[in-house]
């Protein structure tokens, strides 16, 4: 069964398009790479798989939800229970520590009450910062931020991850290390969608597809 | 509330501590006034009850030719009056210095251990006055000389009398005030001055509280008076219940109300304008939480509970504040009103109210900017870079470029400046609008003394045509007019005025053709003309009357019918109604008034003793400084509520121009890194915040005058039923022009310090 089922999307941004009538299947347990020039329309796919945009014409179903048909309020709690987002920058909440960042997503959910500490530090135990739970995001170097980022996304064990170029501002030993990261995460069961215009992520993804001019090619 | 965002809430607060200062000291202030203003309220107008209820003031006053004890005994009886007491009222002149003299009220009272009715409290002294002594008002204490008096009543000598002891009399305004002093006496003492022991007042208390009730009755009485063949001169019924400066007073508090009211919306706006800047900055965070999961609702309740922290905090300072405020000011008030607060409680609906809009009022405007930056999609979020197009000020060109860079900036977030430039104009509004009804109101009270072109009111008890003549012939004496008076009542031929005599009466006056010695505004119709027989122009207390009215008068209880053909605005004279001198010796009674206008009013006042006539006088300068004694708290309290406004606005402007400059901080950055020094980066800032500062000003002093005409219509109406001449104070502009410039380039001190003392590095790695 697919967890991502992309229908003919059309996005249109006025007289530009970005996304001509994508089609798109993602099972569980794939690492797929989102691949293709800057301006190619990779961020706007995933921004239609994670509901932070929404497709001018087609259809958006994602963990068995029509995305397409949500309202923000509704998008938001489905998003937190459902999908993890990885953001290039981090976008770790500076006056948060590590651990609540982490706990973030289980508070807003309504999820893990009780035993939300204890599981985000088994997530950061996962991802190897454990020793950083208790520090301010801006004390952490940019892979460990990423790696606390990655725990967050999992927070809700979501069954798919967007992560969009979440290797940018990594050198590349560390970003060598949050790919086989997100391979573990793959080969555990959850699906990982990632958007990247390197090479590097060739040896641990289990498909591509690439855009080109909004278009799968 | 330990859970990860609202540590977050909280951490975001410490962060931006001295913003959500600013934010407290605001609200607080806000709080403070509206609790100040409602205390003070609620302290004196319960105390004004119990003080003036406490004397059991008469429900009506007979002015009869003599009241004995029979009498009293006969109308204590009468069906639907409680009680019953003579007493006499003397207007006697106090000396106070050699040439110097002052009225001295004397009231006589036959029994002072039997008073029931218009009671005084007795303070210290003797209790009764001994004979050959008279009980002091304590509000007189200042004014009086130390030592034995010298008093003289009317047509009379120059006769001792000393002060034995000094009552509380609420139901006075303050000697100081009112300039004229009062004493209390026995029928022997007033009989040793040369007065007659003969009492001529009976006051009656009823069981009707309402003035249908009471006057009923009085006329009932009246009518019983004049069929046993008393004459009855008038009938006094005051307002029910209602101390003399009562409605004053609720004009007074309206109006500070207003303002406080206004003080609190301006510090919720700020609140508002605050927290809107400090999402604007975390736009990021709030796209990033909606990503992991926040629904719009549980974001907008983390800034609303800091909002209503904010609130809460403000309330806890504000409540011990107002309440010591209010007792302050109740203090002031009750020597205003010559009351004695018997508590300083304040009721305690005026700390809910406190509590309610200190809790509700930030929360409610914040949620506002709270609920739409809430909304923000996340793709909004992420994608927000902080500049927008900017039209209005591309246009302007011509300045040197650190100046324009100021005046676009300003101009860049349109929604913000105008939120700012809207708090600031609405505090100099409010301190301009304060200003300039502080000044309409003197220049009113200024214009009705420079109307009167007299200075001395000399009132004779018969005419004098031998007086006149003596007077006209002093040196400095420059005109003397001889004008009628009569005091009257209302058509039902009940008077309500109060025990001093001045306080709610209505007179009647005769003009002399061709009059020199007082200008009338005319407000509506027409002037008295020479041979008008039944012609009447009324003064603005005298109504309510329109042009061409017919209005009935009673004048030493014969009813005097008159048709209005004008109305004239008039401040420092009680309700009056002005005919011609020929109609009023036609129609009330010879005319017995001097109206003198003099360089040397001591030589008058010589004079008079010397012709030894019975007269009571009052200069035109006593009278301004008892309209004066009337004014000056309010003033002060409206200048202190002006200067709140200022401060607060000025506090928008520091708090909106901080959230500016983090918000621009890689743009500071970017400026350092092409080559700006830190002073050029300090001007940018402190130019984008005194360019608010001009244009508040400007805004302001336009926002003023539709909001001072309002306030002075609504003061004025209550006070002396017309509304204030609009002015517009050109201290009150320029005082503002200065706070304005200072204030705003102050606000922007601290902002312009952080963003230029930033490194390149520093600022560039800002998120």
């Amino acid at each position: 069964m697919s967890v991502i089922d992309v229908r003919e999307v059309v996005k249109s941004y006025g007289a530009f398009t970005a996304l001509h009538g994508v089609d798109l299947k993602v099972h569980a347990g794939e690492f797929l790479a989102v691949v293709g020039r800057s301006g190619s329309g990779k961020s706007t796919l995933i921004n239609m798989i994670t509901g932070i945009d929404r497709p001018t014409s087609g259809e958006v179903h994602v963990a068995g939800a029509a995305v397409h048909t949500m309202s923000e309020n509704e998008l938001a709690g489905w998003r937190g229970r459902n999908i993890g987002v990885v953001f290039q920058f981090f976008q770790l909440l500076p006056t948060l520590t590590v651990a609540e960042n982490v706990m973030l997503p289980m508070d807003f959910c309504g999820t893990y009450p009780g035993s939300r500490k204890p599981r985000a530090l088994d997530l950061l135990e996962r991802v190897g910062i454990a020793d950083q739970a208790g520090k301010l995001p801006a004390e952490l170097s940019g892979g460990q931020q990423q790696r606390a980022a990655i725990a967050r996304a999992l927070a809700n064990e979501p069954p798919l991850l967007v992560a969009d170029e979440p290797t940018g501002n990594l050198d590349s030993a560390t970003a060598t290390a949050v790919l086989e990261l997100f391979a573990g995460i793959a080969a555990d069961g959850t699906t990982v969608v990632m958007v990247t215009h390197g090479r590097e992520a060739a040896p641990y993804i289990t498909a591509t597809v690439e855009l080109a001019d909004g278009r799968v090619v | 509330m330990s859970s990860p965002r609202w540590n977050k809430a909280h951490r975001d607060l410490v962060l931006a501590a001295g913003r959500m200062s600013l934010l407290v000291v605001a609200i607080a202030a806000g709080i403070s006034g509206v609790g100040s203003v409602l205390g003070t309220n609620g302290i004196v107008t319960r105390e004004i009850d119990a003080n003036y209820l406490g004397t059991r003031p008469a429900a009506a006053t007979f002015d009869l030719d003599r009241v004995d004890p029979a009498l009293v005994d006969r109308v204590r009886t009468w069906p639907g009056v409680t009680d019953a007491e003579a007493r006499a009222t003397v207007t006697a002149r106090l000396r106070l210095g050699p040439d110097e003299w002052r009225t001295l009220l004397l009231t006589v009272v036959p029994d002072f251990t039997t008073m029931r009715l218009a009671t005084v409290t007795h303070e210290s002294g003797s209790w009764p006055p001994p004979a050959g002594t008279m009980l002091l008002e304590r509000s007189a204490r200042e004014m009086v000389p130390p030592g034995t008096l010298e008093v003289r009543l009317p047509g009379g000598t120059i006769r001792p009398l000393t002060v034995s002891g000094v009552v509380h009399d609420p139901s006075l305004a303050p000697a100081w005030q009112e300039r004229s002093a009062y004493g209390y006496v026995t029928p022997e003492t007033l009989a040793g001055l040369g007065g007659s022991p003969v009492l001529d007042e009976l006051k009656i208390r009823t069981e009707a509280t309402d003035r249908a009730g009471i006057e009923a009755v009085a006329r009932d009485l009246s009518a019983w008076l004049s069929a046993q063949g008393r004459e009855v001169h008038e009938v006094q019924v005051p307002p029910p219940g209602k101390h003399p400066h009562s409605s004053q007073m609720t004009a007074v508090m309206t109006m500070l109300l207003v303002f406080a009211l206004l003080g609190l919306a301006l510090a919720a706006v700020l609140t508002a304008t605050v927290i809107g800047g400090l999402m604007a900055q975390q736009i990021r965070q709030l796209g990033v939480m909606k990503a992991i999961g926040a629904r719009t609702g549980q974001i907008a309740g983390l800034y609303l509970a800091q909002v209503f922290l904010l609130g809460l905090i403000a309330t806890l300072i504000s409540l011990p504040l107002g309440t010591l405020a209010a007792r302050t000011y109740a203090g002031l008030v009750a020597e205003l009103l010559n009351l004695e607060l018997g508590s300083l409680t304040i009721p305690w609906w005026v700390y809910a109210v406190q509590i309610a809009a200190g809790l509700l009022v930030p929360p409610l405007f914040a949620a506002i900017p709270i609920v739409r930056a809430a909304r923000v999609t996340v793709r909004e979020a992420i994608s927000d870079f902080g500049v927008r197009n900017e039209t209005v000020s591309a246009r302007i060109t011509g300045l040197n470029r650190v100046l324009l860079l100021a005046v676009r900036n300003t101009f860049r977030r349109r929604g913000r400046l105008l939120l700012t430039l809207g708090l600031l104009s609405a505090g100099g509004a409010l301190f301009l609008a304060g200003l300039n009804v502080a000044a309409a109101w003197q220049r009113t009270a200024d214009e009705g003394m420079a109307s009167r072109h007299y200075d001395l009111d000399i009132r004779l008890t018969t005419p004098d045509p031998a007086l006149t003549s003596a007077i006209t012939a002093l040196p400095g004496v420059r005109t003397v007019e001889t004008w009628g008076y009569a005091p009257a009542s209302a058509q039902t031929g009940i008077a309500s005025t109060y025990p001093d005599g001045g306080h709610g009466s209505f007179t009647i006056r005769g003009v002399p053709e061709a009059t020199t010695l007082l200008d009338f505004t005319l407000v509506e119709g027409r002037m008295l003309r020479p041979g008008d027989i039944d012609a009447a122009v009324l003064n603005s207390l005298a109504g309510p009357a329109k042009v061409g009215d017919t209005v009935t008068y009673s004048v030493d209880g014969k009813p005097t019918t008159w048709r209005v053909v004008g109305l004239v605005r008039e401040i420092g004279n009680p309700a009056t109604a002005y005919v011609t001198r020929a109609a009023f010796e036609q129609r009330v009674g010879p005319s017995r008034v001097l109206r003198v206008a003099t360089d040397d009013v001591p030589a008058v006042g010589a004079a008079l003793r010397e012709a030894d006539v019975e007269a009571a006088t009052q200069s035109t300068a006593e009278l301004a400084a008892a309209v004066d004694g009337h004014v000056f708290v309010l003033i002060g309290a409206l200048i202190a509520l002006a200067v709140v406004m200022a401060v607060v606005g000025v506090l928008g402007l520091a708090a909106a121009t901080g959230t500016g400059v983090i918000e621009r901080t890689r743009e500071f950055a970017v400026m350092r890194a092409i080559g700006a020094s830190p002073s050029t980066v300090t001007r940018i800032v402190l130019g984008e915040t005194v360019v608010v500062g001009l244009l508040s000003w400007v805004v302001a002093a336009v926002l003023a005058v539709p909001l001072s005409w309002a306030i002075g219509s609504l003061l004025g109406s209550l006070a002396f039923r017309l509304p204030l001449t609009l002015t517009i104070s050109p201290l009150a502009l320029a005082l503002w022009l200065v706070i304005a410039v200072a204030g705003s380039a102050l606000a922007g001190t601290a902002p312009a310090r952080r963003a230029s003392s930033l490194t390149v590095r520093q600022a560039l790695a800002y998120v």
